[in-house]
């Protein structure tokens, strides 16, 4: 990620779009990234995104600089993508069982990246479609962020040992999924 | 330590490198004589691992910012009244739910301020109140009223007499 320098902040949250637009250019990738990862959809990361960047522009003024500016933008992103899949996933509870969902979701994975990208792109969208949102943003965070343990704990705002039983979790689901597959992803 | 809790170790610790080195130290000892754990390690890694390995970065397509940029003219340009109370909000350095249980206050202040009767009506409002206690308390015959003639002699009625 780019560096951001403190003038610019402070510029953006003053109205500067301008250079609101220079934060964007600087961490829209990984904003977008996480998006993608935890929905596996892209109108879905479109939309997480414009929320992210909507609430960071309100909330600009409030941001003290006692945190780094990228585990703040860590933050919102992660919370607003746990929310929205949280909510997907409720909104289709309603309509169909869990199993059918995971099922739903695999193919709605391998029907977008058929059209975008395959290879390991797509074993990773199918790994993570059998996680829940608490365990995606932990998996994301740690494995393809590679943020520490201590890192995730004050991005998320959870309990360092909540980050290690997450991962855990996730951890033991995707073996689980591997073994019941034969050893192939 | 056994294998329960050795992999255990494994599946978070150890595989992040979170690991204290004595423990690490431990447990690669353990891999070294366990063939099981050793299977657990590589079977983990291949599964857990590999796949989030050389990960891409999607970028959002152009479109993205333009919606952002548009959303936050729309907020710009909205109603007067809300961008009034923005910059009143605005000079105050605290956080929104702050300000407005401290609105609130100050409405309830200032409500009770205006409300409060002022002296000569509380003076009324006690003389009348005074009246009414010796009103009630003269219906007890032991009562003596400080103006005898407003004491309570009845009405003079029938289920007066029989109650009384």
């Amino acid at each position: 990620m780019q560096d951001i320098s403190k003038n610019i902040i402070i510029h953006a949250s003053e109205g500067d779009l301008n250079a609101f637009e220079s934060i964007y250019n600087a961490v829209s990738g990984f904003v977008y990234s996480i998006a993608y990862k935890m929905t596996y959809s892209r109108e879905d990361a479109q939309e997480i995104t414009q929320d992210v960047f909507l609430k960071i522009y309100k909330n600009l003024k409030w941001f003290r600089f006692q945190s780094s500016f990228t585990t703040w933008v860590y933050r919102i992103t992660v919370n607003v993508a746990i929310n929205f899949s949280k909510r997907r996933a409720r909104e289709q509870e309603k309509m169909i069982t869990y199993k059918d969902d995971v099922k739903l979701k695999t193919a709605a994975i391998a029907k977008e990246e058929k059209t975008h990208k395959a290879g390991n792109e797509e074993i990773l969208g199918s790994l993570l479609a059998i996680l829940n949102p608490d365990q995606r943003a932990c998996m994301i965070l740690r494995n393809i962020e590679g943020l520490s343990y201590k890192e995730i704990a004050k991005t998320l705002k959870i309990n360092i040992n909540t980050v290690r039983t997450r991962l855990k979790r996730a951890r033991e689901k995707i073996l689980d999924n591997f073994q019941k597959r034969g050893g192939k992803q | 330590m056994n294998c329960k809790k050795i992999k255990e170790l494994i599946i978070t610790d150890y595989l992040d490198g979170e690991i204290d080195l004595t423990l690490k130290k431990e447990i690669e000892g353990h891999l070294k004589v366990c063939n099981q754990c050793r299977q657990f390690v590589q079977v983990l890694r291949q599964s857990a691992v590999e796949p989030f390995k050389d990960a891409k970065r999607n970028v959002p397509p152009e479109s993205v910012w333009r919606n952002i940029e548009n959303a936050i003219e729309q907020q710009r340009t909205k109603n007067v009244f809300g961008n009034i109370a923005d910059k009143i909000y605005a000079l105050f350095p605290v956080r929104k739910p702050a300000f407005v249980v401290a609105t609130i206050i100050a409405i309830a202040l200032i409500t009770l301020i205006v409300m409060r009767p002022s002296f000569d009506s509380r003076n009324a409002i006690n003389a009348h109140l005074n009246e009414q206690i010796e009103f009630l308390a003269a219906i007890n015959s032991d009562y003596e009223p400080a103006y005898p003639d407003m004491a309570y002699t009845g009405l003079g009625t029938n289920i007066e007499e029989y109650f009384l």
